[in-house]
């Protein structure tokens, strides 16, 4: 996987090297698990001015689907009673506390995805090493300085009708300097008791080979299902 | 779920376009803006899902819900899919739903199970080649919920039933 990635060390990036080698990812994703949904993450850093790619690593075949999503669908796949809710303690937020969600929503909304500030998909990069686990619900070592230790809002997502994959991205601009190794993709989504507005991870990779920045470097993460 | 090693892509069964859709809305990052997807109901209707309601006037997927299951004598399978291809003519068997139990998640493996029921006793015979699950979704307009397709897998080797027997349907999404 390095040797495939790391050709296009020195390229300047554009939409094909991209897709390269999301299909690759994909291919060697599905070696391991033979199953749809699946999904792979592929991270570089590039300069700014040039576009040239400085590093770049993908996610490696052994990630995981958290159980938060699986928990999630669960909640859906079902004949619901009004205002159900999800039993606390499934979903551990970002931070770490517990939270319930109302999975189907009364009128006025106040369901997991009730008005009232940001929702939807976010990434969060990390420089941790432990293989993921189902149960995880943050990336393992955050890094210190920003925007890089934050979760960032993912483009609009595009659902490719033949392939059956959604596909995002997110770009940011190094504040710091350091090595990524793991990264998530979470969800903002509005807990029940109390009314809050968390971050809840849903997927969580480790990234192969890893892949270092400086700061002012562009780090871009481009992430697709496979239904 | 078969994986087509020549091809590299699952063949035989198939998650939808519809579910596609919704997953995409789900992802989407918005501050207050209405997200909303396309998708194809039961019978063929272009809809407009609202996924994140930008205010609470506005009505979300999910102010109706329910999964069903259903088959048929159908044997040909796309993701574009919106219905079975082939229902059968007796009921409950030709009924488009039946409902199931609740679905279980199990952790660490990565399963969701469920199964149907009501599918008996059965009103004529057929041969099963098809399976399908499919969901009632709440429009924008209160009240308003349409039923659309999510999965559509055809059925190897197909099942034979004859009339006043029992049908029962297992399915598995493995995360």
């Amino acid at each position: 996987m390095n040797e495939y990635l790391n050709q296009f060390k020195g390229k300047t990036i554009n939409e094909r090297i991209v897709k390269d080698c999301q299909n690759y990812l994909l291919e060697e994703k599905l070696k391991v698990n033979q199953k749809n949904p699946n999904e792979v993450c592929l991270v570089h850093v590039e300069d700014p001015k040039t576009k040239e790619i400085i590093s770049i690593g993908g996610s490696i075949p052994s990630d995981l689907i958290l159980d938060q999503l699986g928990f999630f669908l669960q909640e859906h796949f079902r004949i619901p009673v009004g205002g159900d809710v999800i039993t606390p303690s499934v979903f551990i937020a970002e931070d770490g506390v517990s939270h319930d969600f109302k999975i189907i929503s009364a009128n006025p909304p106040a369901g997991f995805n009730a008005p009232a500030g940001i929702k939807g998909g976010r990434v969060k990069i990390g420089q941790g090493s432990t293989p993921p686990v189902r149960t995880d619900f943050d990336i393992e070592t955050p890094f210190v300085t920003p925007p890089e230790s934050l979760t960032v809002d993912v483009t609009p997502p595009i659902y490719d009708n033949i392939l059956g994959q959604i596909q995002f991205f997110t770009i940011q601009q190094a504040g710091g300097s350091g090595t990524i190794s793991e990264i998530g993709f979470f969800v903002q989504w509005r807990a029940n008791v109390p009314s809050v507005n968390k971050n809840f991870m849903l997927a969580h990779d480790l990234v192969s080979p890893t892949v270092s920045f400086i700061i002012n470097q562009t780090i871009t993460v481009n992430w697709t299902w496979q239904l | 779920m078969y994986y087509d090693n020549k091809t590299k892509r699952i063949r035989s069964d198939l998650i939808l376009n519809n579910f596609g859709e919704w997953l995409k809305g789900l992802f989407t990052f918005t501050n207050a803006v209405l997200v909303s997807v396309s998708m194809t109901d039961i019978v063929g209707t272009p809809i407009g899902v609202g996924i994140y309601p930008p205010t609470a006037s506005v009505i979300p997927y999910n102010n109706q819900f329910g999964l069903r299951i259903r088959i048929g004598s159908g044997s040909i399978i796309a993701r574009s899919d919106f219905k079975m291809t082939t229902d059968f003519v007796n009921p409950p068997e030709s009924l488009q739903s039946t409902i199931l139990a609740k679905s279980t998640y199990t952790s660490g493996t990565g399963k969701i199970t469920g199964i149907s029921t009501g599918f008996s006793p059965t009103g004529g015979a057929g041969t099963i080649r098809e399976a399908g699950l499919s969901t009632i979704l709440g429009r924008t307009a209160v009240g308003n919920q349409s039923t659309v397709l999510i999965t559509h897998d055809a059925i190897s080797p197909p099942v034979g039933f004859l009339a006043g027997q029992q049908i029962v349907v297992t399915y598995t999404w493995q995360l």
